[in-house]
């Protein structure tokens, strides 16, 4: 019989709010949250610290709630960037123990350690010496061990912060099937409400429900949910290798107003394309495919795609095709809050690509290569050393993104 | 109403006519059929929003009318029957009775008002075709044509009046095809433009069987009668851009090969082009008076030469197979030649016994 494996699943304990901390060691103990600049609307709380949730603030709320619960709230900008840093080199503390990592999200990720117990111990050893060394990093991780990868999940989430559970075949009945059923990934809001009506409540009474029922109720996913809840979870740790490749790229800006025309619409888009060029031709990739999602300030959306033929990546190309659909679909009747870009069907550049009549592929080569240039100058010389002459425009982009592509700073009202 | 024909009378105007038809149509006298019986003649009649067909036979009549019927119950039942001589009898106005020998159906009619008149002609280009010269043009640039509703215009076929010269151009962006032929117009300085569907274009080469076409082109419509058959069609909106402008007209490697064996190692090498991805792409080598094919997949690897005769230079480019395979459908002469001026350039195929044909295809970037 194969033996189970043994995976870690480990989560950074209240992320933002520690690597705040750990830069600003003055604000150590105290209840504190990370969060958006609300004259950006920003205002919601990213992450919170033990001492804040004690208080009952929620990652969530907005600003003026948490500091209803808790006065004297202390709130911190976050720092994409550094957190960026911070969870890539955790994320190497961890791959010297196996080379099965799998990031989820920023702050989590699964290890498989089967194949290292001969070196570094069982798997709770292996925990236990991945808490402390993150400790000694200024952060805490929580870590579950389990033999699969949701019921590690569900472990991590047992003890916090800085604590290892161990999930096994004997405990997992009594350790997690009392556990609400939305505690388990991919029981999100709607098959709770589903789940709820049937009377099922708890992972155990998933567990004991009849799979074939699960299976009218939500298809192919009701057999996995009954799978997973009873310890059925086959999926491999990805390594970071064969992670999936990019299947869109996309970026998309909350604006710090809202947009009442379409010129200001088209400069939010030059500034979105322009990132997501960028991107594409890092990854080395060309686009078939491009989606505009626009966001009213009652905060609906609707979202609009269009094939690219041919496949391409130039931020004017991308510009171009999102302002026709801009165009086609939107009629100012209502401002937009907030635009977002995703370039889909990636093919690698390297694919062979069959040329077009009155295709525009000069001009569109031309441009990619400008592009290339200017990011090469940017690297070399600054990331303002050269942008569009409309971006330096007042332009409804929050500070983060100051000085990045030539927004300059003060260039806002 | 009250007519007596056969039954290969009644089948061939229903074929006719049921291409202008579409029975899920919402609009429910787009899913029928009109009948006219008048002076010893039955007017066949299908419409849709942008095709009209109208099919004359001759018959006996007995009493003149006309009516509505659901397109495709009357042929369904038409063609079940026996053949037999037919009566077609409107004794009220609600139903039809098919009638033959002691057996008799009674179909459902509509409202024959409500049937909007097919247009007329009012001016425009107006020239005659043979019908072999229209045959060969449609079938020359119609595989051409693209099938992808998004790009409607170029599911059409560009028709271009020059005096007695007719073009046909057919292109999917990828490839253009374009042939030309004499037609007989009064007015020789006549010169204009339209672009219908090319599905719509090789219905019409179909239907005609011999003779001349008469074709008539003003802005929205233009219309085809011959034989027995009138056909109006809406024009595609939208214009071609500058074809002329993407031919090249200066080569650096020119080569003539065996038609047939360019075509059967081209599919050959394509079966191993096929996993590939969806350009199906062959990389073709021309080098001293050899031109060899080959491409490399998961599947493994192909690779054919023949001899050919070059004049210029040695190049390298790779196209999409099925582009090049598919222009033999419409060259059948022995040889073909083939026209390069660099590996991202269009290519030209031709005939060389045909000087009004012309292929352009597109390389594949790799």
């Amino acid at each position: 019989m194969e033996t189970d494996k043994i995976i870690l699943h480990c989560d950074l304990n209240n992320f933002y709010a520690t690597a705040a901390c750990r830069e600003h060691p003055e604000l150590k103990g105290l209840p504190l949250v990370v969060c958006g600049n609300p004259a950006h609307r920003h205002g919601i709380v990213l992450a919170k610290s033990e001492e804040a949730k004690k208080y009952g603030v929620k990652t969530g709320d907005v600003l003026w709630q948490a500091q209803q619960k808790c006065p004297g709230l202390v709130t911190v900008p976050p720092d994409f960037p550094q957190y960026t840093k911070l969870s890539k080199e955790i994320q190497e503390l961890y791959r010297t123990f196996t080379d099965q990592v799998e990031p989820f999200g920023i702050d989590e990720c699964w290890l498989d350690v089967t194949g290292s117990r001969h070196l570094f111990g069982s798997g709770q050893d292996i925990a236990d010496r991945l808490r402390q060394l993150v400790k000694d990093q200024g952060l805490t991780i929580s870590v579950g061990v389990s033999f699969n990868k949701i019921f590690a999940k569900l472990g991590s989430d047992l003890k916090k912060p800085d604590g290892t559970t161990l999930i096994t075949r004997d405990n997992y009945r009594s350790l997690l099937w009392p556990l609400p059923v939305n505690d388990m990934m991919m029981v999100g809001r709607s098959t709770k409400g589903t789940l709820d009506r049937y009377g099922i409540y708890t992972i155990g009474q998933l567990a004991q429900a009849s799979p074939v029922m699960l299976e009218t109720l939500f298809g192919i996913n009701g057999r996995k949910l009954w799978e997973y809840a009873n310890g059925e979870d086959q999926r491999p740790v990805l390594s970071f290798e064969t992670i999936a490749e990019a299947k869109s790229v996309g970026q998309g800006i909350t604006c710090t107003r809202d947009l009442q025309t379409e010129k200001e619409a088209l400069q939010i888009l030059h500034f979105l394309a322009q990132r997501v060029a960028r991107r594409l031709r890092e990854g080395r990739f060309l686009a078939q495919s491009l989606s505009l999602i626009m966001r009213s300030p009652d905060l609906s959306f609707r979202s609009f795609q269009c094939p690219l033929k041919p496949a391409g990546r130039s931020a004017q190309l991308l510009v171009d095709e999102a302002s026709a659909l801009l165009r086609k679909h939107h009629d100012w009747q209502t401002p937009i809050r907030a635009l977002s870009l995703q370039a889909g069907s990636l093919i690698h550049d390297d694919t062979p690509l069959q040329q077009c009549l009155w295709g525009g592929e000069n001009r569109r080569q031309q441009e990619e290569k400008l592009e290339a240039v200017t990011d090469q100058l940017r690297q070399r010389f600054g990331a303002d050393s050269i942008f569009r002459a409309s971006l330096l425009l007042d332009m409804a982009v929050p500070e983060i993104y100051q000085g990045d592509f030539g927004v300059m700073p003060g260039s806002r009202v | 109403m009250l007519i007596t024909t056969s039954k290969e009378n009644l089948i061939t105007a229903i074929n006719a006519v049921q291409k202008a038809i579409n029975p899920k149509s919402i609009i429910p006298m787009y899913s029928c059929i009109k009948l006219e019986a008048k002076e010893n003649t039955v007017i066949f009649t299908g419409a849709s929003l942008d095709i009209g067909i109208e099919c004359r036979i001759p018959v006996q009549v007995e009493k003149e009318g006309s009516t509505l019927v659901p397109a495709k119950y009357f042929s369904d039942i038409v063609r079940k029957l026996p053949d037999v001589p037919i009566t077609l009898d409107l004794s009220d106005s609600l139903e039809m009775t098919i009638r033959y020998e002691k057996s008799y159906f009674t179909l459902k009619t509509m409202e024959v008002e409500d049937f909007p008149p097919l247009p007329t002609f009012k001016g425009g280009l107006d020239f005659q075709i043979p019908s072999e010269t229209l045959k060969k043009l449609v079938r020359q640039t119609s595989f051409a044509a693209s099938a992808d509703e998004l790009k409607a215009v170029f599911t059409g076929l560009l028709w271009e009046v020059n005096g007695e010269e007719l073009g046909l151009v057919g292109t999917d962006t990828h490839r253009l095809a374009w042939g030309k032929g004499s037609v007989l117009i009064e007015n020789k300085e006549a010169k204009g433009s339209f672009i219908i569907p090319a599905k719509i274009a090789t219905e019409v080469s179909r239907l005609i069987q011999e003779g001349s076409c008469h074709i008539q082109a003003e802005k929205n419509t233009v219309f085809f009668t011959f034989e027995n058959i009138k056909i109006n069609c809406r024009v595609l909106e939208g214009n071609f851009p500058n074809y002329r402008q993407v031919i090249p007209q200066q080569y650096v490697t020119t080569i003539q090969a065996e038609s047939r064996k360019l075509r059967d190692a081209a599919e050959r090498i394509s079966l191993f082009a096929l996993s590939n991805d969806s350009s199906n792409t062959i990389n073709l080598k021309v080098s001293e008076g050899a031109l060899t094919i080959h491409s490399r997949s998961d599947i493994g690897f192909g690779q054919e030469e023949m001899a050919v005769e070059q004049t210029g230079e040695d190049l390298n480019i790779a196209f999409n197979a099925r582009y090049i395979t598919d222009v033999f459908k419409v060259i059948d002469g022995d040889k073909v030649i083939i026209q390069l001026s660099g590996q991202l350039s269009a290519g030209i195929m031709k005939d060389p016994e045909e000087k009004d044909f012309l292929y352009l295809v597109l390389p594949v970037r790799v």
